[in-house]
């Protein structure tokens, strides 16, 4: 962490992705919810075809609505936890009193003490397993907790009703009569075993003990996820789009190397020292990324990776990693497209009272080598050889030869053969210029401006 | 992405998976002891005697399943069905555990009275251990396994004698309220309908799980994408900047300026080195050169800015400021001298050329931030400071020294330091002329000879 600054705006950011994940987790319940009620619904109509079924159909419905108005209001309130732990309390007292009562549409209903014996509880399990689709451990306790409280209160009412017969109301200590007798007192229809509901609870609160530490890891892994997501997708900033797939996926640092033809092109500031001399180094800052950010944007444009930025040059390659069809192209439209760029650039900067900053571009094509270079612990994937090394020195050219763009004579012989002359408009064929370090002259072709690029 | 690059990540990602996976069933191991161990409580609370101990002595050998199933997927004999094998064992002991009668119990209920009690509710606790799996499909299994145990259960139940079901009685539903209640609460009768019910909850709840199951396993599979791309990237930045530039979440954010020292250092005549090499030579050659160099830099605390070329740029004194940045560099400097006549020595031995360098130092302000554009940053000290620097580098050709000191760099050296062996053989040059710059920059100088004495 650099900074208390820094720390808040990186916590803030994680906060937004888990937020995010819970949003889309809350979502997924909801989903799973209607889900698994629409297959309730089925199944009752096909168990109870007849106005039975149509009463527990309306039930289920009523707890479909219930879920989804929860989502909504969730997805109004994120931070409001407490809106999901009164749904979840509202759930399950909803449950225990269906389960309870005794549905009017039953024309000789049976004991409520008999029915209990169908056993419905389960249902509890499927409103607990919902649970372990958020990642708050809390939510699954509260679950257990409600269910514990709704379902404790709903047998407390039932052992209280007068004709239940219970161990409680036996004469003599449960365990004193014979076994026939105590089967026989456990099958009368009015029977509710006490033991009954304390293990259906202690059963589902074990269970929700183990969601809730699924849970615990679900979210402890969402957090990770979130934060090294985070620091990837700050990392990768850090390369050009196209590279980025290539170099993540890279798990042998120092491979191989490739040789390929690429357009290389170097673009800079004329005159960028005495320019930035009188600058504050915010200005100078400001001036640069004013600058590199119009660059970048052509190179991006054009299909092209920002290889590296030097000072206030920046350095492009088309072909790279792959070569394409219409790299020297590519290449040459972008040099045109930053000549435009920059017009416009320095319209808006005369306007402001600021001294104008013309550029100069340099553009070359052949082979080049491209792979990792540097030491393990500090790697950088370069393009290496000669082509750079012309291409850097036709752009400090652009100041001998008073143009905005010179080209190797190499580029246009391959811009001919990609795309025909008419790319080439424009350009003017100049004297073969002495390139330092380079014994053999190299021809060069120039761009006079920037409304050459209009015209052509 | 190439085919050999998916099928790299393929490779990775599994292995990562199956690590992950093995970290979870130890967690679910600790977990299955925990519910067991409340169970046998309940169940010694509830029967405290023989009947008990009976099956809180089975409900132990559920629980070192999990250990077992722990040991099974560490060893080298694991594979991918035994997930299967051991859900279906553990459905299967937890059915028999509740069926099969209790050899302590004194009088024997009708097995009827199992079905009637609440016992269905344990198979819950193995189908809720699977949620910690990665695997959505053994969730699921996990759920039609309960079923099928419990209803081979019921089948033999049935197939006992004097055992009945509605189906056994025509027109069940048509019977009066008090005939159908009364032979409901026969002690033979077992409810097929509260038993399809159970089974429906329970394939509803196995499906919510799976889906719980299946999201985890997403999540832990883009996890690993990205931790992987974060290590893959992390390579490309020197390791003293990785944290500062990964928890950077706004790019492009405020700029400092601080003293700090930059150093230079190329290969001379790298250019004419090159030409007649094959290109893998030449990025032989580079690699080499530049993690002998970086070496240095790391081992001085420095941070490797950039390699522009054959040439290495490297700065002291970032991202913070530290209390020995220009000795850590000018120490780094001769460090690297040194390691290039190690170099030298080792390419005289298989008969290859010597090579030579220039390094080149400077220490004054300078402005660091991110320049570039938000799709492609660059976290960079730019500045006066590094123009002198890379020019002192140049410098070392013309007045035919290894190293080129600037002044402020020595006086830093001094004030840092004092008069200490980094400055040894250092020696006041001429004020040297730097092109682009009006005034003049007093150097101090460096030869080779010194460099090896030192």
């Amino acid at each position: 962490m650099t900074n208390p600054i820094g720390e808040a705006s990186a916590t803030a950011a994680l906060g937004g992705a888990f937020a995010a994940a819970e949003q889309s987790a809350f979502r997924l319940m909801a989903r799973a919810r209607l889900i698994a009620m629409g297959l309730f619904v089925v199944y009752t109509g096909i168990q109870f075809p007849s106005l039975l079924g149509v009463y527990w159909i309306g039930l289920v419905v009523v707890f479909g609505l219930a879920g989804w108005v929860h989502y909504r209001l969730r997805a109004r309130c994120p931070a409001k936890e407490w809106i999901t732990v009164a749904f979840l309390g509202l759930d399950a007292v909803m449950l225990a009193v269906a389960i309870l009562a005794t549905n009017p549409f039953v024309p000789d209903p049976w004991p409520i003490q008999a029915n209990l014996r169908y056993h419905s509880f389960p249902y509890f399990f499927v409103f607990l397993a919902l649970t372990a689709l958020t990642y708050s451990p809390r939510l699954v306790i509260w679950t257990g907790v409600f269910v514990m409280v709704a379902w404790g209160i709903g047998s407390a009412i039932v052992f209280a009703l007068p004709e239940t017969k219970t161990v409680l109301d036996y004469a003599v200590p449960f365990s004193g009569p014979s076994g026939a007798e105590k089967l026989k007192f456990t099958l009368d229809p009015h029977y509710y075993s006490v033991a009954q509901p304390i293990q259906d609870v202690f059963v589902l609160l074990v269970v929700a003990a183990i969601l809730a530490a699924a849970v615990w890891r679900s979210k402890r892994l969402v957090e990770r996820q979130v934060e090294t997501a985070q620091e990837r997708a700050n990392l990768a900033r850090y390369f050009s789009p196209s590279m980025v797939e290539a170099l993540a996926g890279t798990d042998q640092p120092l491979g191989g190397v490739r040789s390929q033809n690429v357009a290389v092109l170097f673009a800079d500031i004329v005159g960028f020292t005495s320019l930035s001399e009188k600058l504050p180094p915010e200005a100078v800052i400001e001036l640069l990324r004013d600058f590199h950010g119009r660059m970048a944007r052509e190179v991006f444009a054009h299909d092209g990776t920002v290889d590296k930025y030097i000072g206030d040059a920046i350095m492009a390659t088309f072909g790279t990693p792959h070569t394409g069809t219409r790299d020297a192209s590519n290449a040459l439209a972008c040099a045109k497209a930053m000549l435009v760029s920059i017009d416009a650039w320095n319209q808006e900067r005369k306007a402001r009272g600021m001294p104008e900053a013309p550029i100069g571009v340099g553009l070359h094509f052949g082979p080049a080598v491209m792979g990792d270079i540097g030491d393990e612990q500090r790697l950088e994937y370069a393009v290496i050889g000669d082509t750079v090394n012309v291409a850097a020195r036709l752009e400090a050219l652009t100041r001998e030869v008073d143009a905005p763009l010179v080209v190797s004579g190499d580029t246009v012989a391959a811009v001919r053969r990609e795309s025909g002359s008419g790319a080439l408009a424009g350009l003017e064929e100049q004297a073969a210029a002495q390139v330092k370090g380079r014994a053999q002259k190299v021809p060069v072709w120039i761009l006079r401006n920037s409304d050459a690029v209009s015209s052509g | 992405m190439t085919d050999t690059v998916a099928a790299a990540q393929n490779a990775h990602l599994r292995s990562a998976f199956v690590k992950e996976e093995l970290r979870s069933l130890r967690l679910v191991m600790y977990v299955r002891i925990a519910a067991s161990a409340a169970i046998i409580a309940y169940l010694l609370l509830r029967f405290p005697s023989p009947t008990g101990i009976y099956w809180a002595s089975l409900t132990v050998v559920f629980a070192s399943f999990g250990s077992l199933q722990y040991l099974v997927a560490r060893s080298r004999y694991t594979a991918r069905w035994h997930k299967y094998v051991f859900v279906a064992i553990d459905l299967a002991l937890v059915t028999f555990i509740i069926h099969y009668p209790n050899p302590f119990m004194a009088e024997a209920f009708p097995i009827a009275e199992n079905f009637r009690f609440p016992n269905f509710d344990f198979l819950y606790v193995v189908v809720a251990l699977m949620a910690f799996s990665y695997a959505p499909g053994v969730v699921a299994f996990a759920g039609l396994a309960a079923i099928l145990a419990w209803g081979t259960g019921v089948y033999l139940a049935l197939q006992l004698p004097g055992m009945i079901s509605e189906y056994d009685v025509a027109n069940f539903e048509a019977q009066p309220m008090a005939e159908r209640l009364r032979m409901a609460n026969g002690p033979t009768f077992i409810d097929i309908g509260a038993r399809t019910q159970e089974f429906f909850i329970m394939a509803v709840t196995a499906g919510i799980l799976a889906t719980a199951v299946w999201r985890s396993k997403r999540l832990v599979s883009r996890q690993m994408r990205a931790e992987r791309a974060r290590t893959n990237l992390s390579r490309y930045f020197s390791p003293g900047m990785i944290d500062e530039l990964a928890d950077q979440d706004e790019p492009l954010g405020a700029v400092r300026e601080q003293n700090v020292a930059v150093l230079f250092a190329d290969i001379v005549g790298f250019t004419s080195l090159s030409e007649n090499q094959p290109p893998e030579k030449v990025i032989a050659l580079l690699r080499d050169f530049h993690s002998r160099m970086a070496g240095e830099v790391f081992a001085h605390g420095g941070t490797v800015d950039k390699y522009i070329g054959d040439a290495i740029m490297a700065t002291f004194g970032t991202p913070r400021t530290g209390t020995r940045d220009a000795t850590s560099a000018l120490t780094c400097g001769r460090a690297m001298l040194e390691a290039v006549e190690a170099w030298n020595r080792e390419r005289g031995a298989r008969g290859e050329s010597s090579i030579a360098v220039g390094i080149g130092l400077h220490f004054g302000p300078a402005v660091m931030g991110d320049i570039g554009d938000e799709r492609r940053l660059e976290y960079a000290v730019i500045g006066d400071t590094v123009n002198v620097a890379a020019r002192l580098e140049t410098l070392t050709r013309e007045i035919d020294a290894p190293l080129v000191v600037s002044n402020d760099t020595v006086e830093a050296v001094r004030r840092e330091t004092g008069e200490t062996a980094a400055l040894a053989g250092l020696k006041k040059g001429e004020t040297a002329a730097v092109r682009g710059r009006s005034g003049t920059v007093p150097v101090w100088t460096l030869n080779t000879a010194a460099a090896g004495g030192a």
